[in-house]
C-alpha cells in the first residue's frame, strides 16, 4: 500500500485527540449520505411515475395513432392496415373509432370517450367485448350508479332532425360490464363496443377513424412517425410520447428541479469535508513537517488529505446508496405511501430506482467529495518543514 | 578526510510583522565525513535554523550548501525531498513520532516513503537494535520518554543514512535516560558510520563530540581549537 493511502486510512479511523474533528467528519459522512439516499429516493420516486404512467398510458393506446386528416373518418382502412403492416418497424395496425359523447343515467350525466375497438386486437385490460352493448370503466360506472345489465343514454355530438325539431342524436345502449385499467382517466371516463357495430349502435359511419400501430422500439414511435408522415400524406401520425407530451415533460422538468434542490446538501455535506480538512491540517501539522523531514514530497502530503476526504466522500455514498435503494425498494414493494387515485393517476407512490440515475447520483457525490479536498490538500502541501516542525 | 557538509556564507533573515531579523549572518562550515560535530549557543540564536538549512528543510537567504560536493540549491523540491529520503536522518528534541501508528510503523515510514520492500522487516531490525524489541506494537503514548527518542533514533537511521542530524536529542530527558539515548547515537553513529551534526546547549552533551562550534550573533566559530 502507498504510504499516503495508509496514513489517510490511519487518520480517518484512529481517535482524534480533538473530538471536534472525528464529529466533523462524521457529520460530513452523515451529510453526503443523507445528501445522495435523498437523491435516489427522488430520483427513483419520478422514474417510479414517470414508468407506471408510462406503461398505462401504453396500455391505453398504441405506440402511434394515425388519424385522418379530414374529419370524415377512415373508409379503407383495411387497404392501409395493410400497407402499413408492410414497414418493418409496424408489428401491427389496426383500426379503432373514438366518439366523444355524454353518457347519461337516471342519477347523473358525463362526458365519455367511447372507442371501437377491434376484437381481434383487445388490449389486455378490457376483459372481452360483449355483443350487443358496450363495456365501461368502474369508475365511471359507479359515477353513473348503474350496474351491469343497466341502459344508458349517450348523447352524440351531431344532430338529428326529428318531429319535434333538431335534436342532439341520442341513443340508448346496454351496458354489459365495466373494465379496470387502472388509468384513471381511463376507467372515469371512457367505454368501448365492438368494433364494426358503431353503425348499429350509434349510427355512425364510416366505423374507423384511426387506426393504431405498434411498433417494434416504442422510444422510435417519434422517428417512425415522420418516416410514416412522408408516406400517408392524408393521414397524421401522433406518437404517444407526442399525445401525452405535458404530462411527460412536467415529469422530467420535475426531474431536474428535484435533482436540483436535493444536490444542495451534497454541496453543503462537502463543505463539511472541507472544514473537516481543514481543521486536520491543523492539527496534523507537525506530522506533515515530520513526513517532509523523512522524505515525503508536496504531492504527497496533498494526497494524503486528498484521500482522506475522498475516504469520507466513499462511505457516505456508499451509505447513501444503501439506503436510498433499500428505502425506495421497501416503499414501493410494500406501498408504503398512499395517494388519491384520482389526482395521481395510481394509488400509491411507486419508486423506480435506475441504476445508470443511481450510479449519476454516486458519481456526482464523490466528484464533489473529491472537489471539496483540493484546497485544504493544497494548503497542507504549501506547508514550510521547518516551521511546522517548531510548530508548537 | 572528505568534506561531508559544506556551508558557504549562508545568511538568513526571517521578515515577521514589518521587522527583518538576521539569525545567521555568514556561516562558514565544514563537516568531515564519519565526523560528529555539537553545535553549541544560547537559546534562539538559530542553532535550529542551522540544522534545518544543514538537513535541506530551510533554504537561506544567501550562500551555498554542498551535500557530498553537490550544490542542493540545483534541486527541485522532488528531487531534494528524495535527498532527504536518501542522505539524512534527523532526530528532534521531541520524539516527534507519529501519535497515530505503533512504533514498528513509525520506523517503517521513512522506508514506506521511499517505496522500499521489505520496510517491516528492516524496521523491526532496527527496533531491537536500539533495544526495542517487544515493543512494536505499542503506540508512542504507551512508551517512555526515553523509549520515544529511542523510535525516534530507530526512524532515523532505518534508511542508512550517511548524515544523522540531531536537534537537542536529549533536551526532554532526565540525566540517566539521556545517557542511554547518548550512548545508542553514538554507537549506531560508528556502526554505520555516519556524520552526525548535534545541536545542543548541554555541554556535557557536546563534550562527547569531536569538534564543537559556538554559534554567537549570526557567526560560527570553532571552540576546541
Amino acid at each position: 500500500m502507498k504510504f499516503t493511502l495508509f496514513i489517510a486510512l490511519r487518520y480517518l479511523f484512529s481517535k482524534r485527540k480533538q473530538t471536534f474533528i472525528s464529529v466533523i467528519s462524521a457529520v460530513s459522512i452523515l451529510g453526503i449520505t443523507i445528501g445522495v439516499a435523498s437523491l435516489v429516493i427522488a430520483l427513483a420516486l419520478v422514474s417510479g411515475f414517470q414508468g407506471e404512467i408510462q406503461g398505462k398510458v401504453l396500455r391505453a393506446t398504441s405506440a402511434i395513432m394515425a388519424s385522418p386528416v379530414s374529419s370524415r373518418g377512415i373508409e379503407d382502412w383495411k387497404e392501409l392496415c395493410h400497407r402499413l403492416e408492410k414497414f418493418s418497424f409496424v408489428k401491427r395496425a389496426y383500426p379503432q373509432a373514438i366518439i366523444q359523447a355524454l353518457a347519461s343515467s337516471e342519477y347523473d350525466i358525463k362526458p365519455i370517450m367511447l372507442r371501437g375497438l377491434d376484437p381481434e386486437n383487445l388490449p389486455d385490460w378490457i376483459g372481452g367485448l360483449m355483443e350487443g352493448g358496450i363495456v365501461i370503466g368502474d369508475k365511471l360506472m359507479e359515477e353513473l350508479g348503474i350496474s351491469p345489465g343497466d341502459f344508458i343514454t349517450v348523447y352524440l355530438p351531431s344532430v338529428e332532425l326529428t318531429p319535434f325539431g333538431p335534436r342532439a342524436k341520442a341513443r340508448r345502449v346496454k351496458v354489459t360490464g365495466a373494465f379496470s385499467s387502472g388509468l384513471y382517466i381511463l376507467d372515469n371516463t371512457s367505454g368501448a363496443f365492438p368494433i364494426g357495430r358503431g353503425r348499429e349502435l350509434f349510427s355512425i359511419k364510416p366505423e374507423v377513424n384511426y387506426i393504431n400501430i405498434d411498433v417494434d422500439d416504442i422510444y422510435r414511435a417519434e422517428e417512425y412517425s415522420k418516416i410514416l408522415d412522408k408516406e400517408f400524406p392524408d393521414l397524421i401520425f401522433t406518437p404517444w410520447n407526442v399525445i401525452n407530451r405535458t404530462l411527460f415533460e412536467s415529469l422530467k422538468l420535475e426531474k431536474r428541479i428535484i435533482f436540483l434542490v436535493i444536490a444542495l446538501i451534497v454541496v453543503v455535506a462537502a463543505l463539511n469535508i472541507i472544514a473537516s480538512l481543514v481543521l486536520l491540517v491543523m492539527e496534523k501539522i507537525k506530522d506533515i513537517g515530520i513526513l517532509m523531514s523523512m522524505g515525503a514530497r508536496r504531492n504527497d502530503i496533498a494526497k494524503i488529505f486528498m484521500a482522506q476526504g475522498t475516504f469520507i466522500g466513499i462511505i457516505g455514498v456508499l451509505l447513501g446508496e444503501i439506503i436510498g435503494i433499500l428505502a425506495s425498494w421497501a416503499a414501493s414493494t410494500f406501498r408504503l405511501i398512499r395517494i388519491p387515485a384520482d389526482i395521481y393517476q395510481i394509488g400509491y407512490v411507486p419508486f423506480h430506482v435506475k441504476p445508470l440515475e443511481a450510479a449519476g447520483v454516486g458519481i456526482f457525490a464523490l466528484i464533489i467529495s473529491f472537489l471539496s479536498t483540493i484546497y485544504p490538500a493544497r494548503k497542507a502541501s504549501k506547508i514550510d518543514p521547518s516551521e511546522a516542525i517548531r510548530y508548537e | 578526510m572528505n568534506d561531508k557538509i559544506v556551508l558557504e556564507n549562508i545568511y538568513k533573515s526571517y521578515y515577521l510583522a514589518g521587522v527583518t531579523t538576521e539569525v545567521l549572518s555568514g556561516v562558514n562550515l565544514k563537516v568531515e565525513e564519519n565526523e560528529t560535530l555539537a553545535i553549541v549557543g544560547p537559546s534562539g540564536v538559530g542553532k535550529t535554523t542551522l540544522l534545518h538549512i544543514m538537513g535541506t528543510l530551510m533554504k537561506p537567504t544567501s550562500g551555498k550548501i554542498y551535500i557530498d560536493g553537490l550544490d542542493i540549491s540545483t534541486l527541485g523540491d522532488d528531487a531534494l525531498s528524495s535527498f532527504r529520503n536518501k542522505k539524512i536522518g534527523f532526530v528532534f528534541q521531541f520524539h516527534h513520532l507519529l501519535p497515530e501508528f505503533t512504533a514498528l510503523e513509525n520506523v517503517m515510514m521513512p522506508l514506506l516513503i521511499r517505496g522500499n520492500d521489505g520496510a517491516e522487516e528492516k524496521a523491526a531490525e532496527m527496533l531491537k537494535l536500539v533495544g526495542l524489541g517487544g515493543k512494536e506494537k505499542h503506540r508512542p503514548s504507551q512508551l517512555s520518554g526515553g523509549e520515544r527518542q529511542r523510535v525516534a533514533v530507530a526512524r532515523a537511521i532505518v534508511t542508512r543514512p550517511s548524515i544523522l542530524l540531531a536537534d537537542e536529542p536529549t533536551g526532554n530527558l532526565d540525566w540517566k535516560t539521556s545517557e542511554g539515548v547518548l550512548d545508542l547515537l553514538f554507537s549506531l553513529k560508528e556502526e554505520f558510520s555516519i556524520t552526525m551534526v548535534i545541536v545542543t546547549h548541554n555541554r556535557h552533551v557536546a563534550e562527547k563530540c569531536g569538534k564543537i562550534y559556538l554559534l554567537e550573533r549570526g557567526k560560527i566559530r570553532c571552540y576546541t581549537d
